[in-house]
């Protein structure tokens, strides 16, 4: 129980200090005042842009937390993160076509639509092909996963070529590719809940089974789980998650792997407790990242991903040295 | 005769140098002193409104703030970005941005009325939509074509409340335009090639047609030694050696050229042999402002001299 | 009616034949150890009796019902399987690792998991993870986990020698008491125990039924010796019996 209120109230922390955080520091009192509905620009600046920023940030956070968390249910390696069965690739391709190929809908909305299609589409071809290969396990998946990854780098690379000139550049779609919560208006920050609330519940459901499949696959089955099935059926629920989180977001790194991880410590390994602490683990870092991605270097804005990545290497290293002083 | 003549002229120098301060105080008085509404429409066809002139511009790019300073509204500037290096008295204002993208909240804290941005690089994505929301007017310009240039000086002068003054300006640069066309006119135009940029891989980035210095090219009067240059940026220097063309303009340092140009197959080119290789100034051709018009002159002198 | 039968089964994976026409009846209540030499197919008998893999021919009944039939749920309520290597790839805890075998059941009281901890003394580890316990602290919670539900049926695959001597005694003796109340079918590598503890032995060669009956009368037969290739110098002990091989 101390856990829970100790991760909600680090959540509610560092949401306040991210909306206080940016460019230009602003103070809570600000926020009051921004919330109240002050009409002077810095008021505005912080309820059009920052707040609905730090919260879209926060749920892209708790999205990626739940997805990396099924991955690894599914996959039983430390090492499964969100973007394994090429979504990121797919996203990636989506948001280059969104970007550079002018289309008739506004790109706003565009935007996170081929982004989630795209990550949506590469699973759904990934699942396709193992299938054909006869190969539906975990291990036929990931190498299916590899692959499409591929496939899908080099046509995003060969578009970002063909399609840039100097009206779009080629940094838009890095930039976007390094990861970054695309500020939504206060009505896709309502979609944007709306779709996390519904992706936990999702993930609920999955959560025992989960745990039986942790138990190996000779257990699992005797345990009454159609394995195959469940593979298939969790792998779909985590694209779905993944999908949204990338379109509202990008592509953050790290975050997917080291929340499940964090939240394992927290609150062990059982599924029920895990999903929503990983949610809540996954939140608070994409929160805390965001701020200083705004902060550290300006006038500029380090894109979000970078942030995460940055913070990624030591994250692995620390697990590492758990894990050779564990054995 | 002639001494007395420049006497003359030098009088009369004097009294229309006061006519001009003179009609220039008031029209500037008439621009401060009108407090109307302004509605302009942008590159991207919309719909740019303030309640009144502009007195705290934010121009992204040096073209942009290039085009403001020709308007003599540089003292309006209120915050540029590091890709900018002229005027030099707008150099001490506060940066909202640069290589790694442009800040919305840089922006903001300089509470500005009128935000101008080119899409170029992150600009447009990281600016249009915060802008738009927090309610600063932004203003969209693109700059295909020399014309357009032109077009985009005398927009500013109509969004910054100086309308009079945007005309004026861009009937300059016209009048300097049409005396380069009159020179250039009628002459066999020689084939060019311009290298703006080289990559890590050896591939070379030309000016290229639909572009405003791909135009400014041709209004100097010469003509594109390669064809097809208008989907993909980047040519093998093997298509430029091929082209073989009358002309070799390089758009950087004149070290950077010879150095070019000593590399096996280039030396051979008939541009080189005819000593009509040159370097040419990567400021007036790659930004599309005030400076280009110079640009082209420049240009003019290297093709017809 | 049998609790548990195997009708002409047949499992062949590729070019080989694993099992070759076994048929067994089991009753609701009987300890049966199931013996025979290495790749005699013990371990594959006894995946097909739980249903983890489906025969090439034939067919598992549990009472009159067809097993590949039954849903899932019912099938893991109705059989406790114990694996011959349990390795759970997250380190949980043991009052976890209850939960998760207890949640098969939907009508479980809620008593069950605490008298299931005492009747395996595993009252001081709920709070321990899987990765700190011993040999003998980990079959004790194996076994909790999969008979907390009580399933009328066990089938344990003798757990691989990382147990010693004095756990494996308790563990096989433990499966073979549960036999008087339920059934329980055990692979045993260790024929002392087989015939000490076990009311009736089922003898495995090859793939094939080599012979099936109560212990008393499977361990003076001929066919022992022959299957497994050595003379056994039978020796009765206090406790039970000790089969000697000699060449």
């Amino acid at each position: 129980m101390k856990v829970w209120l100790g991760l909600a109230a680090m959540l509610l922390l560092a949401m306040v200090v991210a909306a206080c955080a940016g460019n230009q520091w602003a103070t809570p009192a600000d926020l009051l005042r921004a919330v109240d509905g002050d009409q002077a620009l810095r008021s505005r600046l912080l309820l059009d842009w920052r707040l609905p920023r730090v919260v879209a940030a926060a749920f892209v956070g708790a999205l990626l937390g739940l997805g990396g968390t099924i991955y690894q249910g599914v996959f039983r390696t430390p090492l499964a993160e969100p973007y394994l069965l090429g979504s990121a690739g797919g996203a990636a391709l989506g948001a280059t076509v969104a970007l550079l190929v002018p289309l008739a809908m506004p790109q706003s909305w565009l935007l996170p639509l081929l982004a989630f299609a795209g990550a949506w589409g590469a699973t759904m071809l990934v699942i396709g092909i193992s299938r054909v290969a006869g190969a539906v396990d975990a291990a036929g998946l990931l190498l299916a996963g590899v692959a499409v990854a591929a496939i899908l780098g080099a046509l995003r690379s060969f578009l970002m070529l063909a399609l840039s000139d100097e009206t779009v550049s080629l940094q838009v779609v890095l930039s976007w590719v390094l990861g970054g919560v695309q500020t939504p208006t206060w009505r896709g920050v309502a979609l944007l809940v709306l779709i996390t609330l519904a992706c936990l519940a999702l993930a609920h459901t999955l959560a025992r089974r989960l745990d039986v499949l942790g138990l190996g696959e000779t257990m699992a089955v005797a345990f009454g789980l159609d394995v195959p099935r469940f593979v298939m059926l969790a792998v779909l629920a985590g694209s779905v998650i993944v999908a949204a989180a990338v379109a509202f977001g990008g592509l953050v790194a790290f975050v997917g792997l080291a929340s499940p991880h964090v939240a394992r410590w927290l609150v062990g390994p059982l599924h029920r407790p895990l999903l929503p602490a990983s949610a809540l683990v996954g939140a608070i870092v994409v929160v805390l990242a965001d701020a200083i991605a705004r902060s550290a270097l300006p006038p500029a804005e380090i894109p979000l991903g970078l942030v995460t990545a940055v913070a990624g290497g030591p994250f692995f290293i620390l697990l590492l040295a758990r894990r050779l002083r564990a054995s | 005769m002639l001494l007395w003549t420049a006497r003359i002229l030098r009088a009369h120098q004097a009294r229309w140098k006061r006519a001009v301060h003179l009609s220039m105080t008031l029209i500037a008085l008439a621009g401060t002193s009108s407090a109307q509404p302004i509605t302009v429409q942008d590159a991207f066809d919309r719909s740019v409104s303030l309640p009144a002139p502009p007195q705290r511009i934010i121009p992204i790019f040096a073209s942009n703030v290039e085009i403001v300073a020709s308007l003599g509204l540089a003292d309006r500037i209120v915050g540029i970005e590091s890709y900018t290096r002229y005027p030099p008295e707008v150099l001490d204002r506060p940066l909202v941005g640069g290589r790694l993208g442009f800040s919305v909240d840089a922006v903001v804290g300089l509470q500005p009325d009128l935000v101008v941005v080119t899409p170029s690089r992150q600009a447009a994505n990281q600016l249009i939509d915060p802008m738009e929301r927090i309610g600063v007017p932004i203003m969209v310009l693109l700059q295909r074509s020399v014309p357009e240039i032109l077009d985009n000086i005398r927009l500013m002068g109509r969004v910054a409340g100086v309308p009079e003054r945007g005309e004026a300006v861009a009937a300059r640069f016209q009048g300097r335009l049409d005396e380069v066309k009159r020179k250039v006119e009628g002459q066999s135009a020689p084939s060019a090639i311009m290298i703006t940029g080289r990559l890590g891989n050896g591939l070379m980035l030309v000016a290229r047609e639909g572009t405003y210095t791909g135009d400014a090219m041709i209004l100097a009067g010469a003509r594109f030694a390669l064809q097809g240059t208008r989907t993909l940026a980047q040519v093998s220097p093997e298509a430029i050696l091929n082209a073989d063309p009358d002309v070799l303009l390089w758009a950087g340092s004149d070290r950077d050229l010879k150095q070019l140009i000593a590399q096996p197959g280039w030396a051979d080119m008939r541009a080189v042999k005819s000593r009509r290789a040159h370097a040419v100034s990567r400021v007036e051709l790659l930004i599309p402002g005030p400076r280009t018009i110079d640009g082209i002159e420049h240009l003019a002198a290297i093709f017809h001299p | 009616m049998s609790a548990l039968s195997a009708e002409n089964l047949q499992v062949a994976r590729g070019k080989s034949t694993l099992l070759r026409q076994i048929s067994l009846k089991f009753n609701a209540t009987e300890s049966v150890a199931i013996i025979g030499p290495n790749g005699a197919g013990k371990s594959t008998l006894l995946k097909a009796l739980a249903g983890t893999i489906a025969p090439t021919e034939g067919q598992v009944r549990l009472g009159r019902r067809n097993l590949a039939e039954l849903p899932a749920a019912e099938r893991a309520q109705s059989i406790g399987f114990l694996p011959q290597h349990f390795e759970p790839h997250w380190d949980l805890g043991v009052a976890e690792l209850l939960e998760i075998g207890a949640a098969r059941s939907h009508g479980l009281a809620p008593a069950a998991l605490e008298k299931t901890m005492a009747a395996f003394e595993l009252g001081g580890l709920e709070r321990r993870r899987w990765s700190t316990l011993s040999g003998g602290e980990r079959a004790r919670v194996l076994l909790a986990m999969v008979l907390v539900v009580d399933p009328p049926v066990l089938l344990a695959d003798e757990p691989a020698a990382s147990l010693d001597i004095r756990h494996r005694l308790d563990l096989l003796r433990a499966l073979a008491d549960r036999g008087r109340k339920r059934l329980s079918v055990v692979v045993v590598h260790d024929l002392d125990l087989a015939f000490s503890f076990y009311d009736r032995v089922v003898l495995l060669a090859k793939g094939e039924l080599i012979a099936d009956e109560p212990a008393a009368r499977l361990l003076d037969d001929p066919r022992l010796d022959d299957t497994f290739g050595v003379r056994f110098e039978r020796l009765r002990t206090g406790e039970g019996w000790h089969l000697r091989a000699c060449r």
